[in-house]
Formats: C-alpha cells, structure tokens, sequence
C-alpha cells in the first residue's frame, strides 16, 4: 500500500508552506529532493562526471562559458526574402518580375548598395513607443544582412527545408539530429536523468523542433505561453519521491513523479524570472493574425532574459510565410509585425543594458521564387537573405555575394534566388564566436567542415567575471589535495588510485579530453557561481 | 530494489483470493492489448473467465477481415497527382498522412472493439521500421500498414519475407539501390544488416566482416529488386507506385553466396529459408523478449518466461498468435507487480483518456479540428509534389470531388481530426518514428516537455472545445459510474479508480481521520476537495450538493484536469 505521506508544504492544501518551499529550493537541494544526487555519482555543473567519461564525444566540461544568449526567430513556409530586403538597386528587373508585388519605389528606405527595406518594416504604423526601429538599428551597426543564404541543391519542400535548416544537413550532407541539440547535449549529456537547473532552450511554439533533437529526445524546453504556466504553478504540487509504494510500481511512479517535479520546477523557475521582471516598453498587439502573437513572445523572452533565468537558447516560430496566394498584404502584415517585435525587444534589453548580450537571427526552410505567379502570390524558391540583431554584431552592415537580377534567367517562371553563402557558415560562426564553443568540437557539432562568415560576430568572450585560469598541467594528482578559489584547467592529468583530490572553484573547471580518474581515485568538485 | 514480481509461470492464470479477477486486472489486459477499456468490456470481463476474455479477445481480432482496401490505392499516376494539387497546395504527402491515419488507424485502435490486430500493427511498426519521410509515398504507406494488419498476429517467417520486398522499405532501407549489374558493383548492405540485427536475431549473431562476411553475402543474395519507373511530364521519370515490385535479374548477384555457413546460389526466398533454418533459436529469443518488452516490461525481465515463450514459437512454426495468447493469459502477464508498471505512450495516454471520458472521437468538439480543408483548391500553375518538380504547366482545376474526401469530409473537425498531430507533437510520429531503431518507449516517453505538453492538452480540450452537450454527456458519465453519487469523497474515490489503474484500489474512510494508522489515501481528499471547489464541504457533507448544480460541469472538469496530470495517470 502507498504510503501517502507528503513534506509539509509539498502539496497546495498549504499554501503558505508550499510558497515557502518553492523559494528555499537552492540548486543542490532540487537535485537531492528529486533522487538526482545518488553516491558515486559526481555533479559538475549540471554534468554527471561518470557519465562524461564514458561518452567519447565530450572532451571539454564546460566550455560554453558564456553569457551570451541566441534567439531564433524561424519564419515558417518560406520567407519571400525579396519583398524584404529588396533589390532596389535593380529596381526596373525586379519590378519586370514582380507586376503586382514590387514594392513601390517611393516606398523604400534605403540601406545603401543598392538594396532596401520596405518602409513600413522601417516606420511601422501599429502603435507603439519604441525608441528606434531597424533605421536605427541598420545605422548602428546592430544589424546585419547576409544575402542567398541556402545551401547547394536546395530543397523545395517545406518538410526536408526545415529538417535541412535544423540538423545542418542538405546538399549531400544528411544528419539526423539537430544542431542546437548536438550543442547542447554536448553540454548536458545526462539531461534527461540529471536535470540542468534551469531549461537548457526554451522554445515558444506548439510543436517540439527537430533543431533541439539530441538523438535521446528533444532538450528544449516547449512552452505555449506564460499564461498556460501560471496554471500550472498555481496548481502545482511536488511529489513526493522518497516515499513510494513497494515494487516495480513505486520505482516507475518514483520516476514519473521526479519528472512531474522537474516540470514544476522548471515551470517554477520561468515563472519567477518572468515575475522578477518586467517590459520597459510597449510591444506590438496585432491582433492574432494567423496565430502569431510575435510581440507577445518577444516580450515574454525579453522579460526571461532580463528575469536573469540563465537559459542561452530560445527559439519562436513565426508562422504565415508560404504566401503562393495574393501574398502582397499578408506578406506586409508578417514583416510589420516582426519588425516592430524586434525593435520593441531591442530597445527593452537596451534599458536594461543587455542588447550586447542577445543576438537574433531570422531563418526560413527557403527563399521564395524571383517572379510572382499567377496568383499574386510567390512559389517555393532555393537561397534568401537572413537578418541578424544585436549589439554583439562587430559592424552589421552586409555580407555575402548579393544577387545579380541581370545574371539569372527572368524568362523562366520558376527562377530562384541562387545560394551564394551556406547557412551552415552562419552556423559555424555563431557556435564559434557568439556560444564560445571550443575550435576542437565545431566540426563535430556541425556534421561537416565549414567556415567562418569573417567580421561578423565579435570572438568569443569568456564571462569576464571570472578569475583566470591556472593550468594544473600534465600531471598526476595523488594523495589528498585542494585546489581552492581558482580556474583550474587540465590537460592529460590522472587522479591516481586512491587519491582524494577536492576542487573547488569560483568557476570553470576544464578537464580536457586526455584527463581520467582511476580506479578508485576520488574527484570532488565544487563549484560556486562566478559572479 | 525490490520488485516484488514472483516467478509465476506461463501457466494460466486461474483467480484466486489473493489474486482476484477485478476489474484492475480487466483494465490492466486492456491496457496492454491496446488502449484502455470500455465500461461494457469491464462489465462483460468480469462475467468471463480471464482466459474466456482474451481467448475472445484473440479471436477477434484474427476473424474480424481486415478493413478494405481503399479506392485511391489502385488511383493511376495522374489522378495521383491531381489529387495532390488540389490538396493544399500540393502537399499530399504531409496532410494525407494524417487524413489517412486518422481516418484508418487511430480510428480503428480508438473504436474498433479487433484493436488487438491495429495495436499489434503498431508494435511491428516499431520493429520492421520505416520513415514516410524517406520515402514520401501513400501508396507504399498504405502497402506497408496493410502487411502490418496482415501479419501482425500471422506468421513471422511469412511477414519477414514480405517486409524485404516491401516497397517503403525496399526505399527506406536502399533496397532498390541494392544493384549488382555488373561484375566489378559492390552491393547495399543497409537492409542486409538490418535484416539481422534489428529485424531477426540482434547483434552478435551474424558476422559482418571478414571473409566470412553473412551481411556482405546476404545483400549479394537481395540483389537486384526493383520498383518500376516511368516517364511521366517534360521528360521526368517517377515511380510507378502501383506496379508490383519487380526481380531484374541482370542486376542480381546470381555467384555463389555463403551465409551462416551455408554456400549455395541464394536467392531472396533462399535467403529467408535460410535465416529460419540455421538461426531459429536467436529468431526466437530475439522476437520473444521483444515481444516480453512490450507487453509486459521493458526492464523487468524474467527469462524462463521468454524461454517459455521461445519453445511455443518454435513449436507453432514461428506463428506469432500463439506466443501473444499464451502470454496474455499467464499468471505471469496477471502479476500484481506488473501492473501499471509501463509509462503511457503518447497513443496509450491520449487514445485512453478518450475512453477513460467516454467520447467517441468521431464526436465533433467546438471550432472544428485543427485544419482547414480545401474543397475547391485555387487552380495550381506550378506542378509540384513530393519534393521532385513534375514541370506540370497545364493549370489543374480542382473541380471534381478528389480522392480524399470520404476521410476528409467525415473527420475533419472531430477530435480525431488533431489527434494524429497531437500524437506527433508529444513524441510519436505515427509512421515516422525517429530512426530505424524505432522509439526506445517507455521511460522516453516522458520529458518535461513532454509531461506538459500532455497537461496543457488536455486542459485545453476539457476548458475550451467541448460543445455543451458534449459537456452534459460528461457530467451524465462520471454521475453514471458514481451511481448518482452526491458525496464528493466518494465521487473522488470513485473518479481515481476509474481513471488510474493500480494494484490497489483508492479507499478514504473520513471517520478514520484522526486514527493514526488509518489506510486513507490523501489523493482521494486532495481529489474531493479539488471536486468541491468553492462549494463548501459542510454543504456536501449536509447532502445539499447535486448533479444539477449549474457548476457540476466545472466541478467535473476540475477533477479530470487534476487526474490526468497525475503521475499515476501516466502509467498503466
């Protein structure tokens, strides 16, 4: 018979006690109370030490030791990226191929070099009070324009685009998982049985994305909207894991019930970061066209951001941008919305001193054709361009070979925006420059070898906070011994057998790849909070 | 730990005082045949036998003929692809799928009182895997579930053989690029090694190196199957989806080929001929213990039952039936321990819950479903489909009823109409599991993601898609099996029991309260307080509540919010 014995405080017919607890939860004191601190099983900074060394593919503890947070903004069905950053150098041939879609000349805002944004993604008309919109942002040097971004042969279709543009795969390359969850289960290797404190990528959207994919399950956090939440923490009650019927079904329910109470937990820790915060200033309503709300997930992830809730990934989906249909308002509409979201979330982070600490960019499956069709709409197309946000962006400004109306065939209907820059080198870039990742595992997060889009992210900084790093070198560490208050970075060491060696630090530890603790060696780690 | 699961045999399970025949044991076979069980399954199981219900239960699903073949399966290419213009845009592959699932499958494992042979389809998905994404085709989706239902419960050599030509997985696993036309071409061993170690007799049972090479020789011998193509607009070619597959013989390795020792000029029928006849020991313990994951525990294993298993396969000539009825009526599938010791899948968690609140999912819910069908698509200029540009330039109007609409028209907009993307969206992309492996179930199952994906929900369809009858037929069902009921403990103790399936039944006796070594289960206070909301317990407890009262629906829909969110709810 289960015993139902419950902590005081544990379930919502205390409500005092309940609150009370959700704030005493230190990090330690959730892993224990969920069963996740077992004996002989070390916890390094969310990574169980034992597991590391069993996972060939883990050389570093660590190494994203960054602050800096991503956000990509996936406009679904196919961006028509013409009608955005729009040829206006080439003004007579993009208006030949576009009667009835080409975005009048006297409404354009020119960017220089002979390209364009439409006026309304520049003054948007919906209300609001935002500071500067991307005139400012385009002057500033916060904001960057990579022309036909795809990759060679390119998909047309919306399903194998969209696995392509999230496993980094296409043109002869085919992965399975995706690069966000590479990346991140290579930080998290046991996420599933040891939980990181907080969710490694948080995902506003309804359906989980294959970009997250770890080979083991998807490790993004998949949230509706703040609202579902509150439900959830109000109502929330936290199991108990300790006490469990007998048997088989008491360790299932055990473990059901600790992924229940991570799920709170987690919940919990969204909702506080979100309530620690709040919007400095107004965020686009329009309205729930095609179920967007753009401005209200900007401002939620601006207020996680600012609520110091410490998750670097976050992604929203943008839907409506498979326009073959009489697109010319629709498409509008999509790109008020998204540039006005993002001015309002830019200019929020910048009073709270953060716009250096977000980058975001925009991606879509594909381009739209060159030519309208006969539907004043446009149809599927290969390369297009890709907006990229934030102070952290060495000059903005534009990168990659633009398109040449006069060097493709305009006779055909079908013609597309041929591919110049591989979105993979955008990839590569920002895992190198904006995540910190270490130069050792790119190729390996990425499935290929590719390169660097130069001057477009700053390099990488490490969180300066910190102290520096002191190198323990090649050496073996025996008897019993701490290392205190320090960066301590090895290299090939050994903790020999028998040894008892006590690291505690205000910060990174790094292991690297050659570093192994024998049998019947001890490692403890400690690790405080940097800043 | 403790698991507490004795080494009860695979002897029938004749009930005894210890081990009552209840109705948690009919609910836990349920279950596991597939899907929860109807308030009439319970009532009729517990006039029954346990070995009279599943000998029944069997037998139905080996009678009942299996559904009939759709028309649009033997639909010519053209109207293929007629049919797939006018469907949003051309996009036939992602939107019929899941027309066509909901329309056969999670309808028939919903509704279908046979579920046993869809719920056994839906198991060998999991083992002959394929992806609809690779090969983008209805036809061979539905040719592949077909054999699925075929042979779910036949004969495993006979449902092998017809895996290796199928033509989904003739594309999923490169089978037709298996080619050896001339002397100098070096064979496709991705369905050779599949074969064996995923499909047959796992890993450590073949060689796949050296001279001796039975992967490297085996893919020799499947050399040469085909799908047919042909031409079809602006000198494209595509295939020929309805043609039989087809043996091109001048792409066959046709040498000698040695396989587990045996050299001789194998064929595909040799091939298979020859895996049961030197390997049917490594068949049998490889398909038994899958079959024992399944159905009884994924990691709680008792070998001597596998073994029991494995001599009834062999002694029944690999027929499959046999093995599922022995176990199904054992004292070791009936083991208390047993007993919602496996985590819902998604289909487990979401067909359930229909059948837990006693909707039909053909019912229509608020707002239809979550598309929006096109009856009369806008005219198509560009022909495209299936990622290959047919160069179609004549404009197609869609003015004939397409292919589709008997599934369409009947579907969309009831709850069935989302549960496929549901499905998806939680983990299980029926048709598309995650790689050939299949989905690992189970603990993997569950994520955070994914537990609150599951409560969100179903508070969302409970709080906004219920039309009013819906939510009257609601109220009428949890009154039904509360036998009008107006204590809202018992209503609570009731509920539980009915939703969460357990060992031991939920039991709260309120003037035990203050004794210390009472039994009471706090869940059931916690459950009738949520029940009470803000109508207050002295008033429930004075007998002025009732079925009546103008909130008894959200009174309901609070209670079943709170279950499904439970822990306990996501096991069975």
């Amino acid at each position: 018979m289960c015993n139902q014995y419950k902590r005081k405080g544990t379930s919502i017919q205390n409500k005092k006690a309940h609150g009370k607890d959700h704030k005493n939860w230190s990090r330690r004191g959730f892993l224990s109370s969920f069963g996740m601190l077992t004996s002989g099983s070390l916890v390094l900074n969310n990574l169980a030490v034992s597991s590391l060394y069993s996972n060939p593919l883990i050389p570093l503890i660590n190494n994203a030791n960054t602050d800096n947070v991503l956000l990509i903004i996936r406009l679904r069905g196919g961006n028509d990226s013409l009608n955005m950053v729009v040829p206006s150098g080439q003004y007579s041939l993009y208006q030949n191929a576009r009667p009835n879609l080409a975005i009048p000349q006297n409404n354009l805002y020119d960017l220089g070099a002979g390209w364009s944004l439409p006026d309304y993604m520049v003054n948007p008309t919906a209300s609001s009070t935002n500071l500067s919109n991307f005139n400012t942002m385009w002057n500033n040097g916060s904001m960057a324009v990579l022309h036909s971004v795809g990759y060679p042969n390119m998909s047309e279709s919306h399903f194998d685009g969209e696995r392509n543009w999230a496993t980094a795969s296409g043109g002869g390359v085919s992965l399975e998982t995706g690069w966000m969850g590479r990346h991140l289960n290579q930080i998290y290797p046991n996420y599933l049985s040891n939980l990181p404190a907080v969710p490694p990528a948080i995902h506003i959207g309804s359906n989980t994305d294959t970009m997250f994919e770890t080979g083991n399950g998807n490790i993004s956090y998949l949230i509706k909207s703040i609202e579902s939440l509150n439900q959830i923490v109000e109502s929330g009650t936290l199991y108990d894991v300790q006490n469990l019927p007998d048997c088989l079904y008491g360790s299932e329910l055990g473990f059901v019930r600790s992924i229940a109470n991570s799920t709170q937990h987690y919940t919990s820790v969204i909702k506080d970061a979100f309530d620690a915060s709040s919007n400095q200033v107004t965020y686009p309503n329009t309205v729930n066209w095609e179920n967007r709300f753009m401005g209200e997930k900007l401002s939620t992830i601006a207020r996680l951001i600012k609520g110091n809730l410490g998750t670097k990934i976050f992604m929203v989906d943008m839907d409506g941008y498979d326009t073959h249909d009489q697109q010319a308002i629709s498409h509008q509409h999509l790109m008020e919305d998204l540039a006005e979201s993002i001015s309002a979330l830019y200019n929020d982070l910048s009073l709270s001193g953060l716009a250096n600490k977000v980058l975001t960019i925009t991606t879509s499956e594909f381009g739209r054709n060159i030519r309208e069709n006969g539907s004043r709409g446009t149809d599927h197309g290969n390369a297009g361009s890709m907006l990229l946000f934030g102070e952290g962006l060495t000059s903005g400004g534009y990168y990659g070979t633009p398109l040449n109306l006069s060097s493709v065939d305009l006779d055909n209907h079908d013609v597309a925006v041929p591919f110049q820059l591989d979105y993979r080198d955008v990839y590569y870039t920002i895992l190198k420059n904006w995540l910190c990742v270490d130069a050792s595992l790119l190729q390996l997060l990425m499935g290929g070898s590719y390169n660097e889009v130069l001057n477009l992210i700053q390099t990488c900084s490490a969180v300066e906070s910190c102290p520096p790093n002191k190198t323990l070198g090649n050496q073996t560490l025996s008897g019993s011994q701490t290392h205190q208050s320090e960066q301590l970075t090895s290299s090939n060491g050994t903790v020999s057998n028998g040894a008892d060696i006590q690291l505690k630090s205000e910060g990174r530890v790094r292991l690297d790849e050659g570093f192994k603790v024998e049998q019947g060696g001890k490692l403890k780690v400690a690790i405080e909070d940097c800043d | 730990m403790n698991t507490c699961c004795t080494t009860n045999s695979l002897n029938i399970y004749v009930p005894n005082t210890i081990k009552p025949w209840n109705e948690a044991r009919i609910k836990h076979l349920y279950n596991r045949i597939g899907f929860g069980a109807t308030q009439q399954e319970i009532a009729q199981g517990l006039q029954m036998s346990p070995s009279a219900l599943v000998d029944q239960i069997i037998d139905l699903a080996v009678n009942t003929p299996l559904p009939p073949i759709p028309a649009w399966v033997n639909w010519d290419f053209d109207q293929m692809l007629i049919a797939s213009q006018c469907y949003y845009n051309g996009q036939l592959r992602y939107n019929t799928r899941d027309i066509f699932m909901a329309g056969e499958w999670l309808r028939a494992i919903a509704e279908e009182p046979n579920r046993l042979r869809f719920k056994m389809a839906l198991f060998w998905h999991n083992h002959f895997v394929t992806e609809e994404s690779k090969y983008q085709n209805i036809i061979y989706m539905y040719e592949y579930y077909h054999k699925l239902l075929e042979f779910g419960l036949g004969n495993f050599k006979a449902f092998t053989r017809a895996i290796v030509t199928d033509k989904a997985m003739l594309n999923y696993l490169d089978g037709r690029n298996n080619e050896v036309c001339n002397p100098n071409d070096t064979p496709n061993e991705n369905f050779a090694r599949e074969l064996y170690e995923l499909f047959t007799i796992g890993p450590g049972n073949y060689t796949d190196n050296g001279s001796l090479n039975d992967v490297h020789e085996t893919a020799r011998a499947l050399s040469g199957w085909k799908i047919k193509r042909i031409s079809v607009a602006n000198g494209w070619t595509a295939d020929d989806s309805q043609a039989p597959v087809y043996f091109d013989v001048n792409c066959h390795d046709s040498e000698m080929k040695t396989i587990f020792g045996q050299t001789y000029n194998f064929d595909v029928d040799g091939v298979i001929d020859n895996l049961f006849q030197q390997k049917p020991n490594e068949i049998a313990n490889f398909i038994c213990r899958k079959i024992y994951k399944e159905f009884i525990h994924t990691e709680e294993i008792d070998d001597s039952i596998i073994n029991g298993m494995k001599t009834t396969f062999l002694n029944n000539n690999f027929e499959i039936e046999p093995v599922i009825r022995q176990l199904f009526k054992s004292e070791h599938f009936f083991d208390t321990c047993f007993m919602g010791s496996k985590v819902k899948s998604p289909a487990d968690y979401f067909v359930g819950f229909f059948r837990d609140v006693n909707f039909q999912l053909t019912d229509t819910p608020l707002y239809g479903g979550s598309h929006q069908i096109q009856n009369n698509a806008p005219t198509v200029t560009a022909g495209f489909t299936g990622g290959i540009n047919l160069g179609i330039d004549e404009p197609i109007t869609c003015s004939v009823p397409h292919i589709f609409q008997p599934y369409t028209n009947n579907l969309m907009g009831t709850f069935i109409g989302g549960l496929n993307r549901t499905l998806r969206e939680n983990g299980q992309n029926i048709f598309n599991p995650p790689n050939v492996g299949g989905w690992d179930g189970h603990h993997t199952w569950l994520s955070t993601s994914q537990l609150l994906y599951r409560w969100e929900r179903l508070s969302f369809l409970l709080n906004s898609r219920l039309t009013n009858d819906q939510q009257t037929a609601l109220v009428n069902f949890i009154k039904d099996i509360c036998n009008s009921s107006i204590d809202n403990y018992e209503i609570a103790t009731v509920v539980l029991n009915h939703f969460i399936q357990r060992a031991t039944l939920y039991q709260y006796d309120r003037s035990l309260e203050e004794d210390p070594n009472n039994n009471n289960d706090l869940e059931v206070k916690t459950a009738a307080t949520i029940f009470a909301g803000s109508f207050p317990q002295e008033e429930f407890d004075l007998g002025y509540w009732s079925w009546s009262y103008f909130d008894a629906f959200n009174q309901v829909k609070q209670l079943i919010i709170h279950i499904v969110r439970l822990p306990e709810y996501q096991l069975q």
